[in-house]
């Protein structure tokens, strides 16, 4: 394997690694979101905003890693 | 065949500033298609709207409410300024679903504006400048004291704040419409038939929610720096 498919392997796995812990962090907040309207149907418009809110900040982690990896490949090919 | 280029621009240099051409031109597409679309509407306004005053009343009414819900009915003075951006970063989202690329370019492409991460980072450098002014405004220099607190060791970190909230922000939105088109057009690359039109569907729901995200967090940091508590 050359430098560049080995970038490109370290690319697919980063942004696969990056993206587990947002998953089942969003799972946890979509079900936790699901049990509190089956309990109190009348505060969903409340639940769907903070659902909302909650999936944003996790799901910037994986925008993160694909940020950083492409950053961390654009510094490989400039060296 | 479609090939797969990330962040190649059509650059200008114009005097000392280099000019990515093509974000620039969809950006004032997405501003020209607000203004019209606001002239078109203000024209002849009437107590029995039509349709389209009816539209826009409804889509103020949902920004006013926006508004209201992080800051109360005093913060109605900031509804224009997150008004605006809630409009130009919709208008910029859905843009990229504009059958732009039949018009080649020698480099890069038409696309969102929000895909290039100027654009996204000029914009929360704006909300940054205007949540601090806005607390300046509010409780003057007083402003800058809720940094030492709860106590005066922590204000590195209260320092950090300032530089991680319009780093989220622009990465936010610039990651999720980045990752949206290339996802389009690997798509595309790999079957070009009615595969990528469900995600593109997705796309265009994502484009309303980063909107939305966009101008409620610019809320919610206003709302931080005018409140009372601190």
């Amino acid at each position: 394997m050359d430098n560049q498919s080995i970038v490109t392997l370290a690319i697919i796995i980063g942004i696969g690694l990056a993206s587990i812990g947002p998953g089942i962090g969003m799972g946890i907040a979509t079900a936790a979101a699901i049990n509190a309207v089956a309990r109190q149907p009348e505060i969903e418009g409340k639940a769907r905003n903070m659902l909302i809110f909650g999936i944003v900040f996790m799901e910037v982690l994986v925008i993160y890693a694909i940020f950083a990896v492409f950053l961390a490949k654009y510094l490989f090919n400039l060296f | 065949m479609q090939e797969i280029k990330v962040g190649e621009r059509w650059v200008e240099n114009i005097g000392p500033l280099q000019v990515h051409m093509d974000t620039l031109l969809t950006a004032w597409f997405a501003m020209a298609v607000i203004i019209v679309m606001s002239l078109i509407i203000t024209r002849k306004l009437d107590i029995i709207p039509d349709k389209l005053q009816a539209f826009s009343e409804k889509m103020m009414e949902f920004l006013e409410g926006l508004v209201k819900g992080e800051m109360g009915e005093k913060g109605l003075k900031h509804a224009p300024f997150i008004s605006s951006l809630f409009l130009f970063i919709l208008f910029a989202n859905l843009e990229g679903h504009l059958p732009w690329r039949l018009y080649h370019l020698e480099r890069g492409e038409f696309a969102s504006p929000t895909n290039d991460i100027n654009t996204t980072l000029g914009l929360a450098l704006v909300v940054s400048l205007y949540y601090i002014s806005a607390g300046v405004a509010e409780k003057g220099p007083g402003y800058f004291k809720h940094y030492f607190e709860p106590i005066w060791f922590m204000f590195p970190f209260n320092l950090l704040e300032v530089f991680t909230r319009p780093l989220s922000l622009s990465l936010r939105l610039f990651g999720n419409i980045l990752a949206g088109e290339l996802i389009i057009l690997i798509l595309i690359l790999l079957i070009p038939i009615f595969l990528p039109i469900p995600m593109m569907l997705f796309e265009v729901f994502i484009a309303f929610i980063q909107a939305y995200i966009f101008s409620a967090l610019a809320a919610s940091y206003i709302a931080a720096a005018t409140s009372e508590q601190h």
